[in-house]
């Protein structure tokens, strides 16, 4: 990295000319005049990010939000001020928009890798891992006009984050794909994201609260609110109710809680026993250890769930110590730790002896999950070491899908027991 | 909804489609006079009646003959057997993008496309200031449509859709594209189409949506309806089947998910979770129309007095107290539990239980909405309620008081080391399997 990676516009703009016909375009041209109608698709628009930055970016269809990044991404220029971008930019604007329909997948991946400045060398050296990461299995070399559009979405995402960009910018890409190809996705994002910047086009809120460190809202071209995701999503919430309230008498009081006061717990404040960091990527001492794992429901392996099951993980390794525990995470599609869980504690039945196969089954209730794909990862871990030893490890070992019940709003609803409105006696 | 006029009657429908031979072969055997061979058969004798004035959605798994059947009712593909008579005109939204030209703006393609549904020229230009403020992309509507996203081209078919006079309209499932005011605003629209008359028929996957918008629900299995009835009870019967359940039909349309007592204390973490649970705070932030007021907000233990500490595991109660500054029909009372950082953790509200049986509260009365659940094993942190009164339905609602952070809940101790929430165990048992189990 040359120069700092940041991204500073300040003051921009993008005007449209507006004209009654193409004819009216050309004559304008020639005559040398303006529009009849000139239109702001983006007025006064700054924006500053720096290393570190997963910057969600929010707004109705139209809001302007795409013109935005594609003048960030230098592909339109903008009408008024200004705009310095240190670092190389990658946009996954339009999947696959520059991919032709006759050349292989291997040979798109080629192309796109030159254009985004990757050179030849390489580009050769990380195909395979490109490919492996897209997914794509024996039609890497068939015409992308076979593809289906879940393929190319995965080979364009594959091609975008093997370009050593340093600041990429993705535009609702987050449906595409399979359970492990979000996982992969969603991770990548996640560690991609410490020391470099990622700008995120979404009109799903819940993924800018759960991925981003700053929002912004566009709203008719101009920033509407920009800060916090929770300030951000909050003023954007009650700007949609107040729209389909038709602003009678509409009225808004009171700030939300800043979250520097309510952040104040360190995570590693939180108990003393020892656990295994799943977003860390430690140096397994025994890899090969875990066997197998499988999530299990009467008898039969889960595959879709509805949330309220009791289901059984049951996690397999081949012969660990006695003291040696298992642990595992729930990840929501977004990739996020849902729960963690591991075996300290745990009833030890018969059998349970050093060296030999040995099961650990944690029977629970699935919680109420919005619909999605879910994914458990597991760890066998050694007790008492500090730091603390990673035996095996085994990311994606279940994935299954969850078609809710509900309405769910939450990442892990209650089952509502009772119900009830009352109208009070007066006079309490 | 009275069950009056039929207006699509669709009876014996069967399509079937070719094996994929080349052009060549098809022809010898259309010149010997063969009958096709058809590999697949995507509708295989369905049968339907739509009556004015319902709602019904469509449900089943990718490939069993949903679309192929929403083509059929709106005359854009033709059955291999089978008729369908129609009264009314049809609007439909089967695909995104579907009819529209890329280098056309908005205006000219919505021009089109109300033509083609048959819209006389004058119609169609009284109606454009209409079509154009219900799409609502701003200057894009004079932009050609390649530089639109996919929420703009579903907000411009949407538009065009619902001003072309239809009495029927059909939604395949594209208003997921939208942004969460358009769909609203979609849902609206349909709320309001169906009041009036109309008839929607809706495919989704989603069953919580057909089960808000719809009475009837069918449900397609490999060309075949499998169900055809209620909406809550076919969706019962499908989500289960999707779960591989079999299941005994016993629906109270409230909780059809009876499968497991709700989750109790864990076997390693009972009574360790302490929370502490702030007063009401009056002076949250809110937001809404107004007509009612939002007084108090709290935690109970079985419906006692407000608790200010609470444990997790064990059944709690929220209770809401608004006073009704006007009359109130089918108030809808709810919460989320929300983090710190403003991710929902959970919530729900009233409207499944008082759907049929609406209450209304006189003007100037207090009202008190009960809310239970097992309160959920948390890691330590700050979270807020957020308490609200709406009036409508789920769909098809104002907010009359939404209060953030009413309440807080402040959990100070607990033993969970990462995550959002705790799962709650029954067992964990180390074991030796016995031979043959371990999984290869």
């Amino acid at each position: 990295m040359s120069s700092e990676v940041r991204i500073s516009a300040k003051g921009i703009g993008k005007v449209y000319e507006l004209h009654a016909n193409p004819l009216g375009t050309l004559g304008g041209v020639l005559r040398g005049t303006h529009a009849a109608r000139q239109t702001w698709a983006l007025r006064d628009v700054s924006l500053e990010a720096h290393p570190g930055d997963f910057i969600g970016i929010l707004g109705r269809n139209g809001a302007g939000k795409s013109t935005l990044l594609e003048i960030i991404a230098g592909t339109r220029t903008p009408s008024t001020g200004s705009l310095e971008v240190g670092g190389r930019v990658t946009a996954l604007l339009e999947l696959g928009a520059g991919f032709n329909p006759d050349f292989t997948g291997r040979e798109n991946a080629r192309l796109c890798a030159a254009a985004y400045g990757l050179d030849e060398r390489k580009t050769e050296d990380r195909m395979p891992s490109i490919l492996e990461f897209a997914g794509i299995g024996d039609f890497a070399d068939r015409p992308t006009r076979e593809y289906s559009s879940g393929m190319f979405a995965r080979l364009a995402f594959a091609v975008c984050i093997h370009c050593d960009a340093d600041i990429l910018i993705i535009d609702e890409i987050l449906g595409v794909g399979d359970v492990r190809f979000r996982q992969k996705s969603m991770r990548f994002l996640r560690e991609f994201a410490k020391n470099r910047i990622v700008l995120f086009v979404s009109h799903n809120e819940g993924a800018v609260l759960a991925l981003c460190n700053r929002a912004i809202w566009i709203d008719g071209g101009v920033v509407a609110a920009s800060g916090t995701p929770k300030e951000v999503v909050h003023a954007y919430h009650t700007a949609t109710a107040r729209s389909i309230a038709g602003e009678v008498d509409f009225e808004v009081t009171g700030h939300l809680t800043s979250s520097d006061e309510a952040s104040a717990d360190e995570p590693e404040a939180r108990d003393e026993t020892p656990w295994h960091d799943f977003d860390s990527t430690p140096a397994p001492s025994r890899p090969g250890l875990i066997a197998g794992a499988e999530l299990r429901h009467g008898g039969k392996p889960a595959g879709v769930l509805s949330g309220g099951e009791t289901h059984t993980l049951e996690i397999d390794a081949s012969g660990p110590g006695t003291g040696d525990y298992a642990a595992f995470v729930l990840r929501d599609s977004l990739g996020q730790i849902l729960a963690y869980r591991d075996s300290i504690g745990a009833e030890t039945g018969e059998g349970a002896e050093p060296g030999r196969p040995t099961r650990v089954c944690f029977e629970f209730a699935i919680p109420y999950l919005p619909s999605g794909s879910y994914a458990i990862d597991i760890a066998f871990c050694a007790p008492d070491q500090t730091p603390l030893e990673c035996l095996d490890r085994k990311d994606l070992a279940v994935t299954f899908e969850v078609v809710s019940r509900h309405i769910s709003a939450g990442l892990a609803n209650v089952q509502l027991l009772e119900a009830s409105i009352a109208v009070m006696d007066e006079g309490a | 909804m009275s069950l009056g006029d039929i207006v699509i009657e669709a009876r014996g429908i069967t399509k079937g489609f070719d094996h994929q031979r080349g052009q060549v072969q098809r022809l010898m055997r259309v010149l010997a006079g063969s009958p096709p061979d058809r590999a697949f058969w995507a509708l295989n004798g369905v049968d339907l009646s739509v009556y004015k004035g319902e709602a019904i959605g469509i449900v089943g798994r990718n490939g069993s003959g949903k679309s192929t059947l929403l083509q059929i009712l709106c005359g854009t593909l033709q059955p291999t057997t089978g008729t369908v008579e129609r009264t009314g005109r049809i609007s439909a939204m089967l695909e995104l993008g579907a009819g529209f030209n890329p280098d056309f703006s908005g205006r000219e393609n919505a021009e089109l496309s109300a033509a083609a549904h048959g819209l006389a020229a004058g119609d169609i230009e009284t109606r454009m200031p209409g079509i154009e403020a219900f799409a609502d992309i701003g200057i894009y509507f004079d932009r050609p449509l390649r530089e639109y996203s996919s929420g703009m081209q579903a907000r411009l078919a949407f538009a065009v859709a619902v001003h072309v006079d239809a009495s029927i309209l059909i939604v395949d499932e594209i208003l997921g594209v939208g942004d969460s005011a358009f769909q609203k605003k979609c849902q609206n629209f349909m709320q309001g189409f169906l009041d009036g008359g109309g008839t929607v028929i809706f495919v989704s996957h989603d069953p919580g949506a057909v089960t808000s918008l719809c009475r009837r629900a069918i449900w397609l299995e490999e060309g075949h309806k499998v169900m055809d009835g209620d909406a809550a009870v076919v969706m019962k019967s499908y989500v289960d089947a999707l779960f591989g359940i079999s299941h005994e039909v016993a629906v109270d349309g409230r909780q059809p998910d009876a499968l497991e007592p709700p989750q109790g204390d864990d076997v390693i973490w009972a009574g360790s979770v302490r929370m502490e649970v702030s007063p009401f705070m009056p002076d949250s932030p809110s937001h809404g129309i107004g007509g009612c007021r939002i007084e108090d907000c709290y935690l109970s233990h079985e419906g006692s007095g407000p608790a200010y500490l609470v444990t997790a595991g064990k059944a709690v109660t929220l209770h809401v107290i608004a006073r009704a500054e006007r009359r109130i029909d089918s108030p809808i009372v709810g919460f989320m539990l929300r983090e710190s950082d403003g991710q929902n953790l959970f919530g729900d509200n009233t409207f499944l239980t008082y759907r049929d049986r609406p209450v209304s509260v006189p003007a100037g009365r207090l009202f008190e909405a009960r809310l239970s659940f097992v309160m959920p094993y948390l890691p330590r942190g700050r979270y807020s309620i957020a308490p609200s009164v709406i009036e409508g339905t789920q769909q098809n609602h104002v907010h009359l008081d939404w209060r953030e952070e009413a309440v807080f809940v402040e959990v100070t101790a607990s033993p969970i080391r990462a995550g959002k929430i705790g799962l709650v165990m029954k067992s964990i048992l180390r074991e030796t399997p016995a031979m043959g189990q371990a999984p290869g």
